[in-house]
């Protein structure tokens, strides 16, 4: 049986530090969990406009269940879930979407050929669980202990109601809700290139083995081996059984796709990156249409360097999506950034091209003035020798650029670099990065929240010019070490709500006027 | 700018072979075929998935068996003629969007007469057989029906027929939601009542993406063989399921069903892991890092006692106890006997350390590592001590005292030059990348020698180097600690990973070196431009020599190439 203990501490904590700033007062409830709190979500289950908590769990007994933790008036979670609902063994995944007339989401189940209704204010299936519509999903068979959670629906054509984005076994579908909960097929379209010759699509790298393991008969085993790849890889085999032999191994996938802004409408779009008839990678833009349509062919194909990351976002702050890729050569990091000229890219000429030298770089862009206008936040890791040696440290950097002038994206120098040290005694700090999405005084400019070396969750200004303050202006004293932490507006008054994982226990941190 | 794969022509590519393959130096060319082989040319549709090679009709000629996405064909050999490629003899088309399918000799005909024989799992719901008659697929048989299983997206070989209880008829298991459901075949070809048993099935899935753009979206799911052996000393297979939150053991019944419902004996991991402690940062113990494994177990299924009936060994953190395994089960109301160790154990296993017959329990620890070790180790080199206690086995029990201590030096570089030769072997694998894939394929064609032969193909040529590919000796089955150089009088030992990164080198195409300064023995020329050709070799015939695929193109259109069926 699970084991819930409940420290409700619906406290009122007031900050300290600067008085310049105005108090921030946030209600504390921890949870302990009996295990790490892998997978949360912050929705409105019961339409008060508050987000609910809701836990996917597992248990040997009860199998996969959701465990839905309804926000109070004063911020706080009850101490126990006041939902559980369970999740069907069929089930594969879920999303999130207000589709009946009761107040409050409801749950959307994908299994693998249908797709269903459940709202979680009923407490079973029967009478409740209502067929959507039929689609073969990409994955055939549910996880016994996960669930996965689709992110937020998109409204594809601006009717209020959400539209589910789903990958098939040969192809996507776009499903366009409509009243009653009613969703139509609206548009097909396949991420795999089919205009190219099977004998022309390349093989992919060569395959290597790794084998790394301590055992009896070998003692320590450190081994690579590389094997070409061809086409014909196990295509000849003999039928007899072995019994080394897995007793079943499918797969199926195929390229991604994503629904973004890549043009000046309000109409979202889609984009994926696939094998272009020339062989390179290749990105392609569906552009959807006033009408609410899409093209049988993506709009703009562009070829692309498909080495490093590849990631989108908004990087210029004009609301259409940019592509930033990342590539890392030893601890040696370029950084390209391709702007969006119209739902259509130049990924043969960078609008702007960052170096920087060191560990675990992580790349970000982050409205700080809430003005549209972004800024670069960059960190990464060093490792000093000489420091090693002597007090035995490592040193995180976090570099803030504004954007820039004369045609670059940002500027070629930080405007602000903050090293922070942290040793053996100061491990704790290390445990998460430094937060600049959180607006924790309300002053309607964001703060960097991080962890300090003694596991203080704390708040620092930063200034017009991106200069991050020396000290906190606000502080809370977690009762057990953060792992790590997470920003998100969970009672819809524009402040910033804070989630801290523990070990086995959560925090959730709500703002209060 | 950078394609998915290089396009380099094998033109390119056989420069490297140059030196060992001089122009006009091949001693036998042969536009036809090779040396005793017999050409048949092919052109297969291009939905095939892949080959199987049976004997379907029982003719002593082995077959081939196509599998495409919705079907499943027969090309049956003849002594004449070999193969006739132009359609297959027989097909069966599957109605169902979730097949899987295999193959078996051990089921019978609507008469009664075994036969070779296609299963499937057709959506999950039912198991239906199609026997091969008088060179076709019959009618389809059903085994089963009102089943809830899966056999993965699309049409996937699921090796569900299996003898489980040794009576050389093949029983199905069909996979669940995290169990398999085990059919037990009776002499009238009746099914036992399914058992359940838990099953360590991986899934790995991605449907979304967030922002990263390089990533699929799909499935991947991969089901462990179910392992069977007789762990009672009663002569019949008993069946061992292990999962992350369970080790179940279901013996054989005498009579009746085969397997009990319910697992003759279980041991509950996570009630273990709840009596252990979950980990929790707030009570590590930073001077003692390794403590940690404090938190861990493991379970032996093993006999110590040397009654032939595994006995049990349950490690949790530094306490070992010993279960006396029965003739009906596990004697879990007492342990035979407790080990206590102090320090941070590792792992323990079994393994005659004497040479007295019997197999002694070796107990690893390893030193305490602290926060401030692995800071200083992040920029210079560093060492752990890992430490082997051998208790002897004396019978019933083992020694309360151990007998031996080994100590192993692991020595390793600083996480500085770590990550400097990760990026190393990384960009030594990029280059590896870049290398053009030559087709190989050691086989016996020639029958020269007491070596393999090895097939290159090239340049619109098979080329084929006798007696040249030495089989590297199959490592010995009793080996013991052999990375360590293990010996039974010495106690101390040393692994330097700096020497073994160092050493760290990664080949492609290392056949191409044994046969380096060689010429060819025998070359066939081929008639068609390799698009993405390839070797494969098969036994089709009863004789000593390989028959060999060789492949020419896999297109848009079909599949091409040729198959060199030995000629006895």
């Amino acid at each position: 049986m699970h084991r819930f203990v409940l420290f409700s501490l619906s406290t009122l904590l007031l900050s300290y530090g600067s008085n310049a700033f105005a108090q921030a007062n946030f209600t504390a409830t921890q949870l302990s969990l009996d295990e790490w709190p892998e997978s949360l979500y912050f929705e409105d289950m019961d339409g008060d406009s508050r987000k609910d908590l809701i836990l996917p769990r597992w248990q040997q007994n009860t199998g996969r269940e959701l465990q839905i933790y309804l926000q109070q008036a004063n911020g706080s979670f009850p101490d126990r879930p006041s939902r559980l609902v369970e999740i069907k063994p069929e089930i594969i995944a879920i999303a999130f979407a207000d589709l009946r007339p009761e107040p409050g989401q409801e749950l959307i189940l994908i299994a693998a050929n249908a797709v269903f209704s459940l709202s979680s204010a009923i407490a079973s299936y029967t009478d409740n669980l209502k067929p959507l519509f039929e689609w073969d999903l990409v994955a055939a068979v549910p996880d016994r202990r996960d669930v996965h959670v689709f992110p937020a629906l998109t409204d594809f054509n601006g009717d209020g109601l959400v539209d589910l984005l789903l990958p098939g076994i040969k192809d996507y579908g776009l499903f366009l809700g409509g009243d009653d909960e009613s969703f139509s097929l609206a548009y097909r379209f396949n991420t795999v290139n089919e205009d190219l010759d099977p004998s022309e699509v390349p093989l992919g790298s060569a395959r290597f083995n790794t084998d790394l393991s301590i055992n009896e008969r070998d003692g320590i085993v450190l081994r690579v081996s590389a094997r070409g790849r061809s086409a014909f890889d196990d295509f000849v085999s003999d039928w007899t059984h072995n019994e080394q032999e897995e007793l079943l191994r499918s797969r199926q996938w195929r390229p991604s796709a994503v629904s973004r802004h890549l043009n000046a409408d309000s109409r979202p779009d889609l984009v994926f990156m696939n094998i272009g008839n020339d062989l390179y990678g290749q990105i392609n833009i569906l552009v959807q249409d006033n009408a609410g349509g899409f093209a049988a062919q993506p709009q703009w194909q562009g070829p692309i360097d498909t080495r490093g990351d590849i990631r989108l976002m908004d990087i210029n702050g004009d609301a259409q999506i940019d592509v930033v890729r990342t590539l890392d050569r030893s601890n040696e990091w370029d950084v390209q950034f391709f702007l969006n000229k119209g739902a259509s890219f130049d990924f043969q000429a960078p609008d702007q091209v960052m170096k920087f030298s060191g560990y675990d770089l992580d790349v970000s862009v982050v409205d700080i003035e809430n003005n549209g206008r972004r800024q670069l936040s960059v960190s990464y890791y060093t490792i000093p020798v000489i420091n090693a040696v002597r007090n035995a440290s490592i040193v995180r950097s976090q570099l803030l650029f504004q954007q820039g002038g004369n045609g670059q994206v940002f500027n070629s120098r930080p405007d602000f670099k903050l090293d922070q040290n942290f040793s053996a005694d100061t491990l704790r700090g290390l445990s998460s990065q430094m937060n600049l999405q959180a607006d924790v005084d309300n002053d309607g400019t964001n703060d960097a929240v991080y962890v300090t070396d003694d596991g203080t969750l704390a708040a620092k200004s930063i200034g017009a010019d991106l200069r991050i303050a020396d000290t906190p202006f606000w502080q809370y004293v977690p009762e057990r070490s953060i792992m790590n932490f997470g920003v998100e507006d969970i009672n819809a008054d524009g402040v910033s709500d804070f989630f801290l994982r523990h070990s086995s226990a959560l925090t959730v941190l709500v703002s209060q006027p | 700018m950078k394609r998915f794969s290089r396009h380099l022509t094998l033109k390119v590519a056989s420069l490297f072979l140059l030196g060992a393959l001089p122009a006009q130096g091949f001693s036998q060319t042969n536009s036809e075929s090779l040396e005793n082989y017999q050409r048949l040319d092919f052109e297969l549709p291009a939905d095939i998935d892949r080959l199987l090679i049976v004997d379907a009709n029982q003719d002593g000629l082995a077959d081939i068996l196509s599998i495409t996405e919705t079907a499943i064909g027969l090309y049956f050999q003849t002594s004449d003629t070999g193969f006739d490629f132009t359609q297959a003899s027989t097909s069966v088309t599957f109605q169902g969007r979730n097949v899987g399918w295999d193959l078996s000799d051990n089921y019978v005909d609507s008469d009664g007469i075994t036969r070779f024989s296609l299963l499937a799992l057709i959506d999950g719901n039912r198991v239906l057989q199609w026997p091969i008659v008088a060179g076709q697929f019959s009618e389809p048989i059903e085994l089963l029906d009102g089943l809830n299983g899966f056999s993965g997206s699309g049409i996937n070989r699921l090796r569900f027929s299996q003898d489980l209880n040794n009576d050389n008829r093949e029983d199905l298991i069909i996979p669940n939601a995290g169990t398999l459901q085990l059919f037990i075949r009776n002499e009238d070809n009746q099914y036992q009542s399914a058992i359940s048993v838990l099953s360590d099935i991986r899934n790995f899935t991605t449907l979304f993406i967030q922002d990263s753009l390089e990533r699929d979206v799909g499935q991947t799911i991969s089901i462990p063989s179910i392992e069977l052996r007789d762990v009672n000393n009663d002569g019949r297979p008993d069946l061992i399921s292990e999962t992350d939150e369970r080790f179940d053991v279901s013996l054989a019944n005498a009579s009746g069903d085969y397997f009990p419902q319910m697992p003759t004996y279980s041991v509950d991991r996570v009630e273990i892991r709840e009596r252990l402690g979950n980990f929790d940062f707030d009570q590590l113990d930073f001077a003692n890092l390794t403590g940690i494994l404090a938190l861990t177990h493991e379970e032996l299924l093993q006999d110590v006692d040397g009654d032939n009936i595994d006995d049990f060994i349950l490690r949790e953190g530094g306490k070992v106890s010993l279960f006396a395994g029965t003739a009906t089960g596990m004697d879990f109301s007492q342990p035979k006997q407790v080990l206590r160790s102090g320090g941070n154990v590792l792992t323990v296993f079994l393994h005659d350390e004497d040479g007295d017959g019997r197999k002694d329990l070796w107990l690893w620890r390893v030193e305490p590592v602290s926060v401030g070790d692995i800071f200083l180790w992040l920029a210079i080199s560093g060492s752990i001590n890992v430490e082997a206690f051998v208790y002897r086995n004396e019978g019933e029990t083992f020694a309360r005292r151990p007998a031996r201590q080994l100590t192993v030096a692991l020595k390793f570089p600083s996480a500085v030059r770590m990550l400097s030769s990760v990026i190393d072997i990384r960009e030594q694998a990029e280059n590896v990348r870049e290398q053009a894939h030559i087709p190989t394929l050691v086989a016996n064609i020639s029958g020269i020698g007491d070596a393999q032969d090895l097939l290159v193909l090239l340049d619109q040529q098979v080329q084929v180097f006798h007696n040249s590919i030495t089989p590297e000796p199959a490592l010995a089955e009793d080996r013991f600690l052999a990375s360590l150089n293990y010996s039974q009088t010495r106690d101390d030992y040393e692994i330097d990973i700096r020497r073994i990164i160092d050493e760290f080198e990664i080949e492609l195409n290392s056949e191409l070196r044994q046969v380096q300064g060689r010429s060819a023995d025998q070359s066939l020329d081929l008639e068609h431009t390799l698009r993405n050709g390839d070797l494969m070799s098969a036994a089709l015939n009863a004789d000593e020599l390989d028959d060999l695929f060789i492949f020419y193109e896999r297109g848009e259109d079909s599949i091409t190439g040729t198959l060199l069926l030995s000629k006895p």
